[in-house]
């Protein structure tokens, strides 16, 4: 009511004032003395305090945007998958300290390759040209780690498959030189996009594979419907040869689809819904399949103890030391969140160590220094939880991560 | 944990002869292996799995309920991980205004309480528009991995839907027959 007992040219003359007033705060910050003085008639009563010598209690702020600092080892990535939005958000946050350190925009179920201990960052996006409609567009861009700006960005074809984002739907070879990412329809089949060239070389047909697992400059594996893996070796000018493995799945059991797998390693830890862990070891065109192994007792899986997440393992190399979320759950509950982290040691299969969450976690990454440290990611709480793996004493919490932030990555040495 | 049924054995030799047989270049056979198998998937035994107890959302499983489609324990939503149509102007069989239908679908067989019977379900999703976010649903019940996909609904099922709409907004839960 007040406000309507002002004139309109009152009004005018209010907001004139408030522009006068921002405009030389301006000039003082950013002019010299002599340019001050020569402004002197403009600058209002209320900041005149500010001149003639008079010392200032808070000294006036320099701005600037600021850089991230190197990547390391714990710089983790959180993506909001933000249950299907096409706009989403990935999170860079150092995981020695809990501070985030900066945001990628993304659009609909990205996938993110980090490569050569995190110094590149591949994005695999689809966008639309009006908002959620109109054509598609897929393209490649590449992130500075530093200052989260685009240093690349080019067109692929639109075949990336629209999925909820498992990791291995996009990863690059051995040598960093080739990103593959996987097409469902019209046609199964992999894309291969040549990065130092920034184009699309082929799309390989496939048979009924899924997930894309690199085991060398130019070779991949891929794990199939009926249970057995392909081996696919591929040339510069896109040309292949596939040859199957033996079957490595039971047919009694499912895997989950988010198996733990370091490309450095050449190692993928595949693991069955009710808890058993199938290691293999894959090199060049080659697999050799490790002995299985339990993570539980008998008496553990009568009680119901089984795996489940969206992210259920990670394997920290260094110590072979494999981390699985686990609780005691009905059947069908394998995507659900889980309350603690057993963890194995994957050269004997035996259990070394449990750690119980503060709060049951979704998604689970290790990072891979000497002293590493466990992520656990709430994907309905958006909470990221950071803990030491060795002990299992929480150090730090990130919260508000977007809406449903269901991935977390960590890099790797290549 | 994962109890390995006839229903299982059964659908799973389905779907590998169906695989086998339909050509992998073929977009029918790919994206249309869910329908097919739904549709040979009534002469197949009850998978009485829907009827175990369980909660949406709980690690204690599925417990459905035949009162209120509106709510993710209803029991035709059994393995809708996504959005209700119901709750965003649509229906339990009927896309909202605006989007896009797709003919494509996944497939589960969900436990009714009211009549004792399974049914399968070809859940549907509507297309073409942003999430819908309203009324979120979390259910997994014979959920597969993606080698399965016509039992994965971690997939945008667009795939035919028209103007190539691969967006997803909201899923529909349409009976198409009984499981026995």
């Amino acid at each position: 009511m007040a406000f309507a007992t002002v004139s309109s040219a009152e009004r005018r003359s209010t907001f004139g004032r408030f522009v006068l007033a921002g405009a030389s705060a301006l000039a003082l910050l950013a002019g010299s003395p002599r340019d001050l003085a020569a402004q002197h008639g403009q600058i209002p009563e209320v900041l005149r305090q500010f001149e003639g010598g008079v010392a200032l209690a808070v000294p006036v702020d320099d701005v600037k945007v600021l850089e991230a600092p190197e990547p390391d080892l714990r710089r983790v990535y959180v993506y909001d998958t933000a249950a299907f939005d096409v706009v989403t958000k990935i999170y860079g946050i150092d995981g020695s300290t809990g501070r985030v350190l900066g945001q990628i925009d993304t659009g609909l179920l990205t996938n993110m390759v980090l490569y050569d201990s995190g110094r590149k960052i591949y994005l695999a996006e689809t966008w639309f040209k009006r908002f959620s409609q109109g054509p598609r567009d897929d393209f490649i861009r590449c992130q500075d780690p530093k200052t989260f700006s685009t240093s690349c960005d080019f067109d692929i074809p639109e075949g990336r498959f629209l999925v909820m984002t498992m990791p291995q739907m996009t990863d690059v070879t051995t040598d960093g030189r080739y990103l593959l990412f996987y097409q469902f329809a019209p046609d199964p089949g992999v894309g291969i996009v040549d990065l130092q060239n920034q184009r699309h070389l082929t799309t390989l047909s496939v048979p009924d594979c899924y997930l894309m697992f690199p085991s060398g400059p130019r070779s991949f594996f891929m794990l199939c419907r009926e249970g057995s893996l392909l081996s696919v070796a591929f040339d510069d000018r896109g040309e292949a040869q596939m040859k199957h493995t033996p079957v490595l799945r039971p047919a009694d059991k499912h895997f989950f689809d988010t198996p733990a797998f370091s490309r450095k390693a050449g190692k993928v830890f595949f693991l069955s819904y009710d808890g058993d862990v199938f290691p293999v070891e894959l090199a060049g065109t080659e697999a050799r399949f490790g002995k299985p192994f339990s993570l539980f007792s008998e008496a553990e899986r009568k009680e119901g103890w089984a795996p489940g997440g969206w992210l259920p393992a990670a394997w920290h190399r260094a110590s072979n030391r494999l981390y699985v979320l686990v609780d005691k759950r009905a059947e069908w509950t394998h995507a659900f969140p889980s309350g603690w982290v057993y963890v194995y040691d994957t050269t004997s299969g035996t259990r070394v160590g449990t750690i119980k969450l503060e709060h049951p976690a979704t998604s689970i990454a290790v990072s891979q220094d000497a002293e590493p440290l466990l992520y656990g990611l709430q994907a309905h709480g958006g909470t990221l939880e950071i803990y030491d793996a060795r002990t299992g004493a929480l150090r730090h919490k990130v919260s508000e991560l977007g809406r449903e932030p269901y991935i977390v990555m960590t890099p790797e040495e290549s | 944990m994962l109890g390995r049924s006839k229903f299982d054995q059964l659908f799973e030799a389905l779907t590998r002869t169906i695989a086998s047989r339909s050509s992998r270049r073929s977009f029918v056979g790919r994206v249309g292996l869910a329908s097919i198998g739904a549709s040979l998937a009534p002469l197949l035994p009850i998978d009485r799995r829907g009827s175990k107890r369980a909660e949406a959302a709980a690690l204690d499983g599925w417990k459905p309920q035949a009162k209120d489609p509106m709510a993710c324990d209803y029991w035709r939503h059994c393995s809708l991980d996504g959005y209700l149509c119901l709750c965003s102007g649509g229906g339990l069989t009927d896309c909202p205004p605006g989007t896009a239908i797709s003919p494509s679908s996944w497939v589960a067989s969900c436990f009714n309480p009211e009549d004792g019977q399974s049914y399968l379900i070809a859940y549907r999703d509507c297309c073409g528009k942003n999430i819908a976010r309203r009324c979120g649903c979390f259910n997994t019940v014979g959920e597969l991995p993606i080698y399965r996909p016509e039992f994965s609904n971690d997939i945008i099922w667009c795939f035919g839907a028209e103007n190539e709409a691969m967006t997803y907004h909201c899923t529909i839960s349409p009976v198409i027959g009984r499981a026995a």
